[in-house]
């Protein structure tokens, strides 16, 4: 009994475990997709045997990416979103038609810019799976909370606002905001790209957390745009990578 | 076995995804992405300047921000209210035909109005005109009036209220895989001189057109009905209030859209 309790334990883990959802890993290879440069389409697409935009990443044994408490990567394991998009890019260059690196690639470098995936060292929040209560701003008879894991709140319940969107449409609408952006996105390499989404989840992270944390609706909508620009930020830098590798 | 099977069930609660909306966002997306096709090229520049995303996007921002300040007061403008007599009632500013009628009015003069005030009465419109055409987002006199609060069973069999079942259930079930490109494709097939014969009018003859609709629904729901019991006919009949209602505010918003931006 005690061995199928575990082992459904695991499955809800694993349930919860990705870093985004389906549906976001996929408009952050449709945004990627749509910076490739011809060539580098052609070769990825030749690499994984299909087209790129189409690849199904698995949303499920994430790579964390963990700082330590100056917010400086630490490069912790093999699990490491940094570290692992550092060995595919590795790999690349010496065999540009290796296609397992490229969807690996395409992983390490959405969920290094996913905020639950963020670990800094000693610190409680950010290394637990804590649940937020997600008020509706109302007091008395009429408060409601609606309790929610940290990492749910990323990968559900935001894209959960745009449930019906296909990725593509998604993808579309994320481009039209950010697209101006675009170019300083995109400044700088693997590292500097790092320290960025380490200046980012800083923001989050720098208000005083705990288990059951009360999260307004100011707060709530204020994260909704950060999820929406590090998406942005996934895809157009995942694109722009590729094309400087595979050129 | 029966504690395995109850530990199953739990994994498969936990496991499922967080989905609470309004009059649904699905109903909200599939709305703006009726509207979106339906936008001149002209409107849909403007709304994509002032906005920077298309309509869709912002389906359900005023039930995002309803209590957020400053746009607390919009918390209660999600309904068309009525009077003592039963009709809509345009004097009331909770209103959401009178808001509709005002924000349309004060659009007018768009050009002449700071950029971030624009994009505030487009993202109260996209929500507004959807709000307005959803058969239970009608608000009576508690006074004269019979008030809907009760539950009934639904097509899971489970006990929902009113409210919630035409927000939601009444529109969603059976559609589980459906995209809100896919909802416009199947249901928004009117042709231009539907289209133009649906348009006609003002957000308050709108409402009132409405409310045949809205009332059939109490006839079709009582309270303690089981709409797993109904006969297919009365469930059809359910259906096609709801596509109704949605595919009529999607055209209405686009037209609303078209009239502010042809300039």
């Amino acid at each position: 009994m005690k061995r199928i309790i575990f082992t459904l334990l695991l499955l809800v883990s694993v349930c919860s475990a990705g870093a985004w959802n389906k549906s976001s890993y996929a408009t952050i290879m449709v945004l990627a997709s749509q910076q490739l440069s011809p060539e580098a389409k052609g070769v990825v697409n030749k690499a994984v045997g299909s087209d790129f935009a189409t690849i199904v990443i698995a949303d499920k044994a994430l790579n964390t990416f963990s700082v330590d408490e100056n917010y400086a990567p630490l490069r912790n394991g093999d699990n490491d979103a940094l570290v692992v998009a550092e060995q595919c890019v590795e790999r690349l260059r010496k065999n540009k038609a290796d296609g397992e690196a490229i969807v690996l690639l395409a992983k390490a470098i959405a969920d290094l810019h996913s905020v639950p995936n963020f670990r800094i060292k000693d610190h409680d929040f950010s290394n637990n799976n804590y649940t937020v209560r997600r008020w509706n701003n109302r007091a008395g008879k009429l408060a409601r909370y609606r309790n929610v894991k940290w990492r749910s709140l990323w990968n559900t319940v935001y894209p959960g606002r745009h449930y019906l969107f296909t990725p593509e449409l998604y993808a579309y609408d994320i481009d039209l905001y950010h697209s101006r952006y675009r170019t300083a996105f995109i400044e700088g390499g693997i590292s500097e790209w790092a320290a960025d989404v380490a200046k980012e989840c800083r923001a989050v992270y720098a208000e005083e957390m705990g288990d059951m944390y009360i999260l307004t609706q100011e707060r709530e909508n204020e994260y909704e745009f950060i999820h929406d620009r590090l998406m942005a930020k996934a895809g157009y830098r995942l694109g722009t990578l590729l094309n400087e590798i595979l050129r | 076995m029966k504690k395995i099977f109850i530990a199953i069930l739990a994994v498969v609660a936990l496991c499922s995804s967080h989905r609470a909306m309004a009059w649904g966002g699905f109903a909200h997306s599939a709305i703006t992405e009726i509207a979106e096709r339906n936008l001149t090229p002209q409107a849909r520049e403007k709304i994509h300047h002032y906005l920077n995303h298309s309509l869709p996007f912002y389906a359900i921002w005023m039930d995002q921000y309803r209590y957020t300040d400053p746009y607390r007061p919009s918390g209660k403008w999600h309904s068309n209210w009525m009077d003592e007599s039963g009709a809509v009632d345009m004097t009331n500013e909770y209103c959401a035909a009178y808001q509709t009628t005002r924000i349309w009015k004060e659009m007018k003069n768009y050009k002449k109005m700071p950029d971030s005030v624009v994009r505030l009465n487009l993202l109260y419109l996209i929500h507004l005109v959807a709000d307005m055409h959803c058969p239970c987002h009608n608000v009576w006199p508690k006074k004269s009036h019979p008030q809907y609060r009760y539950h009934l069973t639904n097509n899971k069999g489970q006990k929902q209220s009113f409210h919630s079942y035409w927000d939601n259930t009444a529109i969603t079930y059976g559609r589980k895989k459906w995209t809100a490109s896919y909802y416009a494709d199947k249901m928004a097939t009117l042709s231009e001189k539907e289209i133009k014969k649906i348009c006609k009018g003002t957000p308050y003859k709108w409402a009132v057109t409405s409310l045949p609709n809205a009332e059939r629904t109490f006839e079709l729901t009582p309270k303690g009905s089981n709409v797993q019991k109904y006969s297919k006919k009365s469930r059809q009949e359910m259906r096609r209030i709801v596509d109704e209602e949605a595919v009529k505010a999607g055209y209405r918003l686009a037209y609303v859209m078209n009239q502010i931006f042809k300039k």
